[in-house]
């Protein structure tokens, strides 16, 4: 392992985050509209207003006010949501299971089918099962997240009868499971509650199908293509003259070496994910953060808003750091640039 | 096993290639790229001619007929809880659409393409400090930023194409400031210094018309995610409002109609999103082919 490359990597994945808040900062700061005025309502005297300002401390020098904003991030202030009355880092923790029960389903599916997908394709290049996985690839890249969630509810659940109400987590009547993880499969699975997990990962299907797609298709699409660069390399030549079985040969040598690759593009598919979320879950009334953010925009409530921006994009930092830290580990050729 | 080569390009079609086939001749031997640019020509000219096709007025309200499915009346497409033709109004957001997309890509072109250059020709803590504002603004999920951004502003048309065009600024950055720094060595523009041309010139005389092919790339792949990107903000209620016909506004408003089976409403307005976004990555595609020089030596 490089330890200079990682040290060097930690640095810029800090000024990275530090720059991610303080986009967020002035955003937050040239919005229109009074925090102050917005929070006590209509009704409230100007000194109301100054008071309330003083108290929290936006008469203060912007740069202070930076360091006060960063000081209390530190200690998980994420702000106060003005429509469900309550901290936004709670609102968080109580949503968070449900996105990440969704998130993980859709980005394990994305994976489960993307990655042999991409194999297939290149291993059987310019044969039907080539031009079907292209197809789907370019598909799903090109069909909007909202458009495919409302078909296959108009499809499934409205004309065929086959999926249950697209509506939240578990239906009418049934209880969530004892909480232990927060991810209703799983709790039942933990808890033995056969009738909770049936219906739960029933209402899971479709919204994981329509979160997964298009990262699938960026899975399928660079798996496809690292696959075809490895597998015209020299030493895979050598490896099929010294008769070694194709199966060995493309999955012991070839995927190996394309796996670098694609696990950048994981990286990557990390935040476009937690953007879909924002529209799959409003579309499936999936109580998680996404959902929880249209409502806030809804409601003029924007503090959840930058919240999620920023929460995303800290983990999404975070993330990069630690595939690329990974990858150099894995490959020695890899160097800061 | 079968060929293993790293060229995306059809092989049979190389076999018939002229040694020295032109840009377009090879374009043309993609047929992916060639109904790509149906799609974007068919799209095109239903903006530009909306006003003199549509057979309604995309506004105009009808109770008689509301709900219509698809073939009655005379509405070939249906229409909507108000009566107003669907066909109407997806022909009036082609305009809507195309339009903002290439006012966003513009923005983003412009912006990112200046400060690219900048990094990349003046290099040392210039493009440190650009590069990684770059850098932190990429971080964030494109749709969110421009959820944020798109409120800051105020919501409605305006605000979102402007919103969609800041998220993409980074793309044609990185571009440019990996072209231009490794332009900046070559002989020619050294030699452009030595007689004193003024930097301004090197960049927008010297260096830009290079990059040129690569940015054309970048910005027809831009236009189909910045429709994409319009059409849901639009669908969460934060870009073009009702009852301006937009696609995206268009299937957040048959959201309701889903389940009670008015399949119309939301399925075509759907279908025009994904044939123009189709369009403009097909091309996208298919030029970036012609320019890769790998794929190029492999027809020639």
């Amino acid at each position: 392992m490089n330890v200079k490359y990682v040290i060097k990597r930690l640095l810029y994945a800090l000024v990275a985050i530090l720059l991610v808040i303080i986009i967020v900062f002035f955003l937050t700061r040239i919005m229109p509209g009074d925090p102050a005025r917005m929070y006590l309502g209509e009704q409230a005297t100007d000194e109301q207003i100054a008071q309330l300002n003083e108290e929290w401390g936006l008469n203060k020098p912007l740069w202070v006010q930076l360091f006060n904003y960063i000081k209390g991030l530190t200690q998980g202030d994420l702000g106060y949501s003005n429509h469900t009355h309550a901290y936004v880092v709670d609102d968080f923790a109580t949503r968070l299971p449900a996105s990440l029960e969704l998130a993980i389903c859709a980005l394990g599916l994305a994976v489960l089918i993307g990655i042999p997908l991409g194999i297939v394709s290149a291993t059987h290049k310019n044969s039907l099962i080539d031009h079907l996985a292209r197809v789907l690839s370019m598909m799903g890249a090109t069909m909007p997240v909202f458009w495919v969630g409302l078909m296959l509810i108009m499809i499934f659940y409205a004309r065929l009868g086959w999926a249950l109400a697209p509506v939240g987590r578990l239906s009418l009547g049934l209880t969530a499971p004892t909480t232990i993880t927060g991810l209703y499969v799983l709790d039942s699975i933990l808890t033995g509650n056969l009738v909770t997990l049936k219906d739960a990962a029933s209402h899971l299907v479709l919204p994981t199908i329509t979160l997964s797609l298009p990262s699938m298709a960026v899975i399928a699409r660079m798996t496809r293509s690292s696959m075809l660069e490895v597998l015209g390399q020299d030493y895979i030549r050598t490896v099929r003259a010294k008769g070694m079985s194709e199966r060995v040969l493309v999955y012991r040598h070839a995927f190996r070496n394309a796996l670098i690759p694609i696990l950048t593009v994981l990286g990557g598919q990390f935040g476009s994910l937690m953007g879909y979320t924002v529209v799959v879950e409003t579309i499936f009334s999936w109580p998680g953060i996404g959902y929880y953010v249209t409502d806030s925009i809804l409601n003029v409530d924007y503090n959840p808003v930058q919240a999620f921006a920023l929460f995303s994009a800290v983990l999404y930092v975070i993330i990069n750091l630690v595939l690329d830290i990974v990858n150099s580990m894995v490959d020695h050729r890899v160097k800061y640039e | 096993m079968e060929s293993t080569g790293k060229t995306t390009v059809d092989t049979g079609a190389a076999a018939e290639a002229p040694r020295h086939a032109t840009s377009w001749q090879i374009f043309c031997r993609n047929k992916m790229a060639l109904v790509g640019l149906a799609f974007i020509l068919f799209w095109v000219v239903i903006a530009l001619l909306a006003p003199y096709i549509a057979p309604y007025n995309p506004l105009e309200l009808n109770f008689g007929d509301k709900l219509v499915p698809p073939g009655t009346n005379g509405h070939w497409l249906g229409t909507d809880q108000y009566g107003r033709d669907i066909l109407s109004r997806i022909m009036y957001g082609a305009r809507i659409s195309i339009w903002c997309g290439v006012i966003s890509v513009g923005i983003s072109l412009v912006i990112g393409t200046t400060l690219g250059g900048i990094a990349g020709y003046y290099g040392g803590g210039v493009s440190m400090v650009i590069m990684r504002i770059m850098d932190a603004l990429s971080a964030f999920p494109s749709l969110l930023l421009a959820i944020v951004i798109s409120t800051i502003i105020g919501g409605g048309m305006v605000s979102a194409m402007i919103a969609v065009g800041v998220v993409s600024i980074p793309d044609y950055a990185r571009l440019m400031f990996s072209q231009t720094a490794s332009i900046r060595s070559r002989p020619y523009i050294e030699a452009g210094v030595a007689v004193g041309l003024k930097n301004s010139q090197l960049i927008y005389r010297h260096i830009l018309p290079n990059c040129m092919s690569q940015l054309l790339v970048k910005a027809t792949l831009g236009l189909g995610s910045a429709i994409l990107t319009l059409s849901s903000l639009s669908f969460l209620g934060m870009g073009v409002q009702p009852p301006t016909p937009e696609w995206g506004n268009m299937i957040s408003e048959a959201r309701s109609y889903i389940i009670s089976g008015e399949w119309w409403m939301a399925t075509f307005p759907g279908v025009a999103i994904v044939t123009s976004i189709l369009g403009f990555n097909l091309v996208g595609d298919g030029v970036r082919d012609i320019l890769d020089p790998r794929n190029r030596s492999s027809l020639n």
